[in-house]
């Protein structure tokens, strides 16, 4: 039995006119398709994506391991790479969360604090801002079915997983979700090199769940559970794909335009 | 209930086995021990099966969603507040209770807090103790004090006795015994448990039975001991009383049955007010085991008046301090205070349920443990500890008074990484896990990412470089295949694609 | 060691001049006062709920006891004399729980504890026992059956409208929540009863409400 959803409160825009696209480091490097299928998913729907190339990472692999001096160094390039007054779109749910929930104590009694918390302001995780934003019509069903991972940080940080299955059901995909649907896959960032052994022990148990779905396709909106999940099957020979949230919705627009 | 091929030597082996097995994890250091932890099928079915069904537990007893995040509101606002009036709170409590009959005692330090017990009993002439769950006795090292003074000091909550039997220590703060079989226990009641006659306990592997063993031998004690002593859930400082939380009755024994009580507490557990008591009492024992309510709320505020037929005639209450005042003076780390010991946080932790307690090697295991323990030990000591946490977050979610347990185990990343100079109130061992290699490592990812330029001419390296990538990388490769970059990055795709940077009149900030 | 309270004290003063003031936030309501809750919540802790009226407590009690064939303990309040001497007109074993009582008898020769409850607790199925001179700490502990007498009209819905009802008054020397009998769960998560304390709890649920017509 799943537990009950985290439900943000938060107040969204209208759809606007222009936002930006945080690729996130990952994405631009391991899945950079995920990101090109976002672009032209959102603009489809009439929304122009800007995308900064001064954008690198978010910052929160230094953050999260205790090294705030130096992910202070890298997200100020973000604040000055997403400076105009227009939504922030982010791949990741955990960079989203990075932005909107941890940049404030990050630019605590810095001179640009101010900054930091008008972009968290702004800051959507990709299928938040699908859901509560574009709130679009649903497509016909395709048929397909996936499993669905949410990250920890798109459920708890942002709270989220509710939009996550949303734009998945509303692109008329079904979606199936592993046993202990909400527990994490093991990953977190330098976790996984850190405590290797653990985090092996965590990615098995959460291959083995995935697996046990009989569905071919693992999707998510977090390019690092995917790495981890999608290594593990890969390295146990199970033929499980895996794929951006972002590239299905991409695939179910192309099939249905 | 008969056995198969029933003998007693062997059985003793294994419990031997048992305790080697411990010692030996004891020894290790973190990795070591999480290592082995995984490696124990045994261990590992426990400790996931007791994690589910704890958090299943709890899930069905927070039916209504609206109320259970309105009752973790009142939960962290009455902590928070309490906390706020610290200092004055003590003071109150210490009056009332000194006005009911109650002697205060306070200590600095785990050995002062040691000593304090000690003398009460030295004055007392008491030679033996039954205890009822006191974690702050643990963290003290309470037994292992009293026994080396010639004092028997008998654990008394079953889980507590059994873990006491087996020589080892409690591997969950609520359920002591939690990574223990039926089948071990058995054993370890047969081999080791010895009835007032002397007389070893029939082996039997019916939990009831098991229990009515258990119960005849430590009866016998609770109306023969010297001396009781107890942990304290809360303190109420304008009435003087002391809470004590339990489904045994244990508690209530030791506390109500020897001519001498004395309670041992962190200086963190006092409440203002009697009506502070109802909601986190809800909260305790909902979060800790999915119960309305525990089978005894004990709330004590004197000891035996004139008139009354029984009760102790002295009542002590020990308050510790061991590093709480410190955190209490660390702005981020300050909710660590606000903890009432629910062990929601364990039951919820994804790597507690893999690793199990013993792996963490100290008294607070999972993720208060992970926040508490570098506190109190040193992050010198116990940093490692803050390194074992994926921050998923399923902890503070779970936490009922809304400890936001991954920013805290972050900060103490920070802390441990810390390069700034060390003051008196500062955690011991702060910047003890810098290590050269790593900050080296993170000062390079810096200007890697801090430039665009510098950024897009790593990542042009990677596309490029992609089929000289290694197959191998250190833990990641033994259970995952490695990630292959791709050919084009997004930035590249992007560009190519003639994606715009930045709204018409807004420069690029390169 | 004053040096130690005063060295806690100030260091908490330091850290408490740096503090911001937390939020309060209100007590909701108590709900409502349900009788189906309360025995529901003490029946699911493996309670016995006995229905009785205030003429015929004593005759169930008496009559139940009589087939168990055991010995019995009463306090001194005013129900609990009572029941000694109606035990004792139906030859009973029964005694009081007094000076002349040492505590090895207690542990080894009483089966049955008497006590009485000044309030009962709808939303957990909790009974309030105030301890003092008539009201024993041992008597609803030790025994392996413990009898708790609750008055319908005593009912509340919860701690919280228990704790409000108190208001200032005068703490006894133990205020008891008893919800059930004594059980662990420490072997196994498999649950057992009478860890230490009684195997059974029978609650006299005494009808003292006139129902309305």
């Amino acid at each position: 039995m799943a537990q009950q959803p985290f439900t943000r409160c938060r107040d969204y825009p209208a759809r606007p006119q222009q936002v930006y696209l945080m690729g996130t480091c990952l994405v631009d490097s391991f899945d950079p398709q995920a990101g090109m299928d976002a672009i032209q998913f959102l603009q489809h729907h009439g929304v122009e994506v800007l995308f900064p190339q001064q954008q690198s990472c978010c910052g929160q692999p230094a953050f999260n391991s205790g090294f705030d001096d130096e992910a202070r160094q890298v997200a100020r390039q973000q604040l000055k790479a997403f400076a105009a007054d227009i939504p922030v779109v982010v791949m990741m749910g955990s960079c989203a969360a990075m932005l909107h929930c941890d940049y404030a104590r990050l630019f605590e009694g810095q001179p640009e604090e101010a900054q930091a918390k008008a972009l968290a302001a702004r800051t959507f995780e990709f299928t938040e801002f699908v859901d509560r934003v574009l709130c679009l019509p649903p497509l016909p069903a395709s048929g397909e079915r996936v499993v669905l991972h949410t990250s920890c940080s798109a459920r708890r940080s942002m709270g989220v997983a509710e939009c996550h299955q949303r734009v998945l059901q509303n692109s008329g995909v079904e979606v199936v979700e592993p046993n202990r649907v909400t527990e994490c896959c093991g990953f977190g960032g330098t976790f996984a090199l850190k405590q290797g052994d653990i985090s092996a022990a965590m990615a098995c148990d959460k291959a083995e769940a995935v697996a046990a779905c009989g569905v071919d396709t693992l999707v998510s909106a977090d390019c690092g559970c995917l790495m981890n999940i999608g290594g593990t099957l890969a390295k146990q020979g199970r033929p499980i794909k895996t794929r951006h949230i972002a590239s299905l919705l991409r695939q179910r627009q192309e099939e249905s335009l | 209930m008969t056995v198969q091929n029933y003998d007693p030597a062997l059985m003793a082996a294994q419990v031997d086995n048992d305790e080697k097995a411990f010692a030996d994890l004891r020894q290790r250091h973190f990795k070591a021990r999480a290592k082995l932890s995984l490696e124990n099928e045994q261990l590992r079915g426990s400790f996931l099966g007791a994690t589910d069904f704890l958090q299943a537990k709890r899930r069905a007893v927070f039916e209504d969603t609206s109320e259970l995040e309105h009752l973790r509101d009142r939960g962290e606002a009455i902590r928070q507040q309490s906390l706020a009036q610290l200092p004055d709170l003590l003071e109150t409590l210490e009056k009332n209770l000194t006005a009911n009959g109650i002697q205060v005692h306070w200590a600095e330090t785990a050995e002062q807090a040691c000593a304090h017990v000690h003398s009460i009993l030295a004055a007392n002439n008491a030679r033996t103790v039954v205890k009822g769950k006191s974690m702050v006795s643990e963290e003290i090292e309470l037994n292992h004090y009293l026994e080396k003074q010639g004092i028997e000091c008998l654990e008394s909550d079953m889980g507590e006795y059994l873990v006491q039997l087996a020589k080892e220590m409690p591997s969950h703060i609520i359920m002591p015994a939690i990574h223990k079989t039926t089948a071990q226990i058995a054993r370890l009641m047969h081999s080791r448990a010895e009835r007032s006659d002397g007389q070893p306990v029939p082996y039997t592997e019916d939990v009831d039975e098991l229990i009515g063993n258990a119960r005849a031998i430590l009866r016998d004690k609770f109306a023969s001991a010297d001396a009781g002593i107890s942990g304290v859930n809360m303190a109420i400082a304008n009435t003087g009383t002391l809470c004590l939380v339990e489904n045994e009755g244990n508690g209530r024994m030791s506390t109500t049955a020897p001519p001498i009580h004395i309670a041992i507490t962190g200086i963190e557990k006092v409440v203002a007010d009697l009506a502070d008591v109802p909601d986190l009492l809800s909260l305790l024992t909902r979060s800790a085991t999915g119960q309305h309510i525990s089978t005894y709320f004990n709330m004590i505020s004197s000891p035996r008046k004139t008139g009354e037929l029984d009760g102790p005639e002295q009542v002590h209450l020990v308050l510790v301090d061991n590093g709480r005042s410190r955190m209490f003076n660390h702005p981020q780390l300050k909710p660590t205070l606000q903890c009432i010991r629910c062990g929601a946080c364990m039951n919820h932790c994804p790597v507690y349920a893999r690793i199990g307690g013993h792996a963490y090697g100290s008294t607070y295991p999972g993720p208060i443990g992970q926040v508490v323990t570098p506190q109190m030990q040193g992050l010198d000591k116990q940093g490692e500890l803050v390194s074992a946490c994926t921050l998923n977050g399923a902890c503070g979610e779970a936490c009922p008074v809304r400890i936001p347990l991954p920013k805290l185990i972050r900060e103490l990343r920070h802390e441990a990484n810390s390069t700034a100079p060390a003051s008196e109130l500062d955690i011991p061992g702060k910047g003890s896990q810098r290590h050269l290699g790593e900050a080296v490592v993170w000062k390079g990812w810096a200007l890697a990412h801090q430039y665009g330029p510098v950024y897009r001419s790593m990542t042009w390296a990677l596309s490029r470089g992609r089929s000289l990538m290694p197959h191998r990388l250190g833990a990641w490769t033994a259970t995952r295949t490695m990630p292959m970059p791709a050919e084009k990055s997004l930035h590249e795709l992007a560009k190519a694609a003639g994606i715009q940077q930045q709204p018409s009149g807004v420069e690029d900030p390169s | 060691m004053s040096d130690a309270r005063n060295a806690i004290l100030q260091r908490l003063r330091q850290g408490q001049a740096q503090q911001a003031k937390p939020v309060e936030v209100p007590l909701r309501s108590p709900s409502q006062v349900s009788l189906e809750d309360f025995c529901e919540h003490l029946q699911n802790a493996h309670a016995q709920v006995i229905h009785c009226r205030p003429s015929d407590w004593l005759s169930t009690v008496v009559q139940r006891l009589a087939s168990h064939g055991t010995s019995l303990a009463c306090g001194r309040s005013a129900e609990g004399q009572q029941l000694h001497q109606a035990a004792l007109e139906q030859g009973l074993n029964v005694c009081w729980y007094d000076e002349q009582l040492d505590k090895q008898q207690l542990f080894d020769q009483v089966d049955v504890g008497f006590s009485v409850a000044q309030a009962g607790l709808a939303a957990t199925g909790s009974l309030v026992v105030e301890t003092g001179p008539d009201e024993p700490r041992m008597l609803s502990l030790v025994p392996p059956l413990s009898i708790v007498l609750l008055r319908r009209s005593t009912l509340l819905a919860d701690f919280n409208a228990y704790v409000q009802q108190r208001g200032d008054a005068a703490m006894p020397t133990n205020l008891l929540l008893i919800s059930g009998p004594s059980k662990t769960a420490d072997i196994q998560q498999t649950l057992a009863y009478g860890a230490h304390g009684p195997k059974e709890l029978w609650v006299l649920l005494v009808n003292d409400v006139e129902e309305p017509a």
